[in-house]
């Protein structure tokens, strides 16, 4: 593998490890993991429930500290950075989309809004107001979710959620979005519109866009598909010349460089 | 390696199908059949087989014949397409669980666990590939415009997409399997190794003792 620098990946993981103690015995939730993820680019992680993959989000979210091995998002180093700034990097480069909803009732326009107003504390002045305001509307608007603006999250069906919580995910324009299965709850249809969705979202503005799933039907529109059980990644045989598919009018991800399966 | 096969689906059908979608030469049926049908594995010759038995049973038959170095294309006879949507409208047998994975695991011995859990992370991989061909299909679908509203779309396309679904959900439903079983195997690995632990350890004070 070549210099960590040199591979130009957009989220770099290398070796990591994460253990957590339940009581007197210590659960190994990823060992040495290795993935490389780059700007425009859909990778999936399949695994059941309880199997790492939120944990390895949380960790390339910079959520969560690894306890070996090396997290680089743009060639930068996650774990030499204090928290301020990654929060500040997290809401701003990193997205995160989950199941989560806003846990109190707001209408759903704010709830999108509500990344964006972080750490603009001091500029709440009107204006800046009304940039978020136009961001956030926009963002519903691109998903296709504009009619939920004015709703509350208990309203809205499992699919209006999914887009609500993408709309809010990419509202920052962010370059890495990492996706805790949202599909998990739809339908076949849905399944394909969201996951096109996020497809055209990735080739627009080529952001790298790291799902995790616990069903496999969502990984038939990415570029690559993994596996994560007992804590061990396992990612397929490279399809001839790569796997990174081009897409006419769209530039094409770089290829992959020293893609190693780890497990 | 071990691999579940899509019992019940007889090449015959699927084939009969395709001529009645669209009339073709043999060999084009050879790679239709593998285009929507390809994690069936239905074997290279299978179509070119599947054709004679039909035609000898009165389901298709040959038009143009075989002249300037040009191969026959194959029609449905209305007797072809009245089986044909007879069995669409015909209930589906269900899949065999027949798997040698199993019987492997049964009678293994503590011994030979390092190397069958290689077997189960080998399957494992094996099923990520079938998922990879199925994404393949799909994304070339969608070069192809399938991702246009649905009134706009073919028919087939629709239908397609239906079976990529649940082909999808067969392979990630093994995945998730493989990785059960391997992180149950790798834990009985840790205990046999207990065991053998345990049972040297008597076996060293029994000899003291005696």
């Amino acid at each position: 593998m070549s210099t960590p620098e040199g591979t130009g990946a957009l989220l770099q993981l290398t070796g990591v490890s994460k253990r957590y103690r339940r009581g007197p015995q210590e659960l190994c939730v990823l060992r040495d993991v290795s993935l490389e993820l780059h700007a425009g680019e859909i990778v999936s992680v399949l695994g059941m429930r309880g199997g790492g993959k939120t944990t390895l989000l949380r960790i390339a979210a910079g959520m969560e500290s690894a306890d070996e091995g090396a997290v680089r998002f743009a060639g930068r180093d996650l774990t030499g950075l204090s928290d301020g700034e990654l929060s500040r990097l997290l809401g701003g480069q990193i997205a995160w989309a989950g199941r989560s909803g806003p846990g109190m009732r707001v209408r759903m326009l704010d709830y999108v809004a509500m990344p964006l107003l972080v750490g603009k504390r001091r500029e709440r002045a009107r204006g800046a107001r009304k940039t978020v305001y136009r961001q956030a509307r926009c963002a519903l608007e691109r998903v296709g979710a504009a009619g939920c603006e004015e709703q509350r999250w208990e309203d809205l069906s499992d699919w209006e959620r999914a887009l609500v919580e993408t709309a809010q995910a990419i509202a920052a324009e962010p370059a890495l979005l990492l996706i805790d299965d949202i599909t998990d709850a739809l339908g076949i249809r849905e399944t394909d519109a969201l996951t096109s969705l996020l497809r055209r979202i990735s080739r627009e503005s080529r952001t790298g866009i790291l799902m995790a799933l616990s069903d496999a039907q969502a990984a038939l529109w990415s570029d690559r598909i993994m596996t994560l059980s007992g804590g061990t990644l396992t990612q397929g045989p490279a399809a001839p010349g790569g796997n990174v598919i081009e897409f006419p009018g769209h530039a094409t991800p770089q290829r992959d460089l020293g893609r190693g399966s780890t497990g | 390696m071990s691999r579940a096969r899509v019992k019940g689906l007889s090449a015959g059908e699927a084939v009969l199908g395709l001529v009645i979608e669209q009339p073709d030469h043999r060999f084009s049926l050879e790679r239709r059949l593998e285009a929507r049908f390809g994690s069936a594995q239905f074997s290279y010759s299978t179509a070119y087989s599947a054709v004679r038995r039909l035609e000898k049973d009165g389901y298709v038959r040959a038009t143009g014949a075989e002249r300037d170095g040009q191969a026959a294309i194959y029609e449905a006879t209305p007797a072809g397409v009245e089986h044909f949507r007879e069995w669409v409208r015909s209930s589906t047998s269900a899949p065999v669980a027949r798997e040698e994975l199993h019987a492997k695991i049964a009678l293994c011995e503590p011994r030979d666990l390092p190397r069958l859990i290689d077997v189960v992370h080998a399957e494992e991989l094996a099923c990520i590939a079938q998922l990879d061909s199925i994404r393949e299909r799909m994304l070339a679908e969608q070069r192809a415009g399938a991702l246009r509203p649905v009134a706009e779309q073919e028919w087939s396309t629709l239908m397609d997409r239906g079976v990529a679904h649940g082909e999808a959900a067969f392979w990630g439903g093994r995945i998730a399997r493989m990785g059960r079983l391997r992180v149950y195997l790798e834990e009985l690995r840790a205990e046999a190794e207990r065991r053998a632990l345990e049972q040297h350890r008597r076996g060293r004070e029994e000899r003291r003792a005696g």
